[in-house]
């Protein structure tokens, strides 16, 4: 413990570091938006809350699209926990990105079966019940086989 | 729908074919994933003409930066509290908390 008067020289001596870190933060985010661009030649079909759709579909209209990659692996019957913590991230932040130009899904690899994909979008809203109203996409590809 | 259609996330390397489980091929090459599936996060663009890029992908503590909770316990005294028993240790899904401390 310490008096304010040391608090606050620490503390504003700690800032002058934390600006310096958010000017490179400020870089690096302009370098990760400047990397190289990549055509997409696969064509995906995800099964979600809409049906079939492919990968340009998931756009919805809109030119941006972040998709989080969602544990829930095809044997398992809920989602990962730690990506389930991760997803209550993203629910009050959609409306916002909607309104950049930004859509975002959450893609899994399970749900293998019908059944077990009712029961995984069952689990799911309960996990992020508020995101539904939030209007959150979130889509379990039955991937289609060969 | 081209015979390809199913490998999304095989191509986009969150998920590991069960030869692949073992060796680093998870964060571009830097990381064993052990597991069938790992976390992560993609972006793509659609341009006028309909055609579909892709522009970035991160990984493992390369999403740190969505997790809002972990942003605010960065800040506490205690920060994430993990040290002892690894990332993580203490998640549950949010209804599984029952009386709320935990």
């Amino acid at each position: 413990m310490v008096s304010h008067e040391d608090w606050l020289a620490a503390r504003t001596e700690l800032l002058a570091r934390e600006k310096k870190f958010t000017r490179l933060r400020d870089e690096l985010s302009r370098q990760q938006r400047a990397l190289p661009w990549e055509r997409v030649e696969r064509e995906y079909v995800f099964d979600g809350p809409e049906g079939k759709e492919t990968l340009a579909d998931l756009f919805d209209g809109r030119s941006q699209l972040v998709v989080y990659h969602f544990m829930f692996p095809p044997e398992d019957d809920e989602g990962c926990p730690s990506c389930s913590f991760w997803a209550d991230s993203f629910d009050a932040n959609v409306i916002h990105l909607h309104a950049r130009d930004v859509t975002f899904v959450a893609v899994s690899a399970g749900a293998a079966r019908e059944a077990r994909c009712l029961q995984a979008a069952t689990r799911m809203d309960l996990q992020m019940g508020v995101v539904g109203r939030q209007r959150l996409q979130l889509r379990l590809p039955r991937l289609v086989q060969a | 729908m081209s015979s390809g259609g199913n490998d999304f996330n095989y191509d986009y390397r969150v998920s590991f074919r069960p030869e692949e489980q073992d060796e680093p091929v998870y964060n571009f090459g830097t990381i064993v994933p052990r597991l069938a599936d790992r976390e992560g996060m993609s972006v793509f663009y659609r341009d006028a003409g309909g055609d579909v890029f892709h522009t970035y992908s991160a990984y493992a503590r390369g999403i740190d930066i969505l997790n809002a909770a972990y942003n605010y316990l960065d800040l506490v005294p205690k920060g994430r509290d993990e040290e002892a028993r690894g990332p993580l240790f203490w998640v549950r899904r949010r209804d599984e908390y029952g009386d709320g401390t935990a």
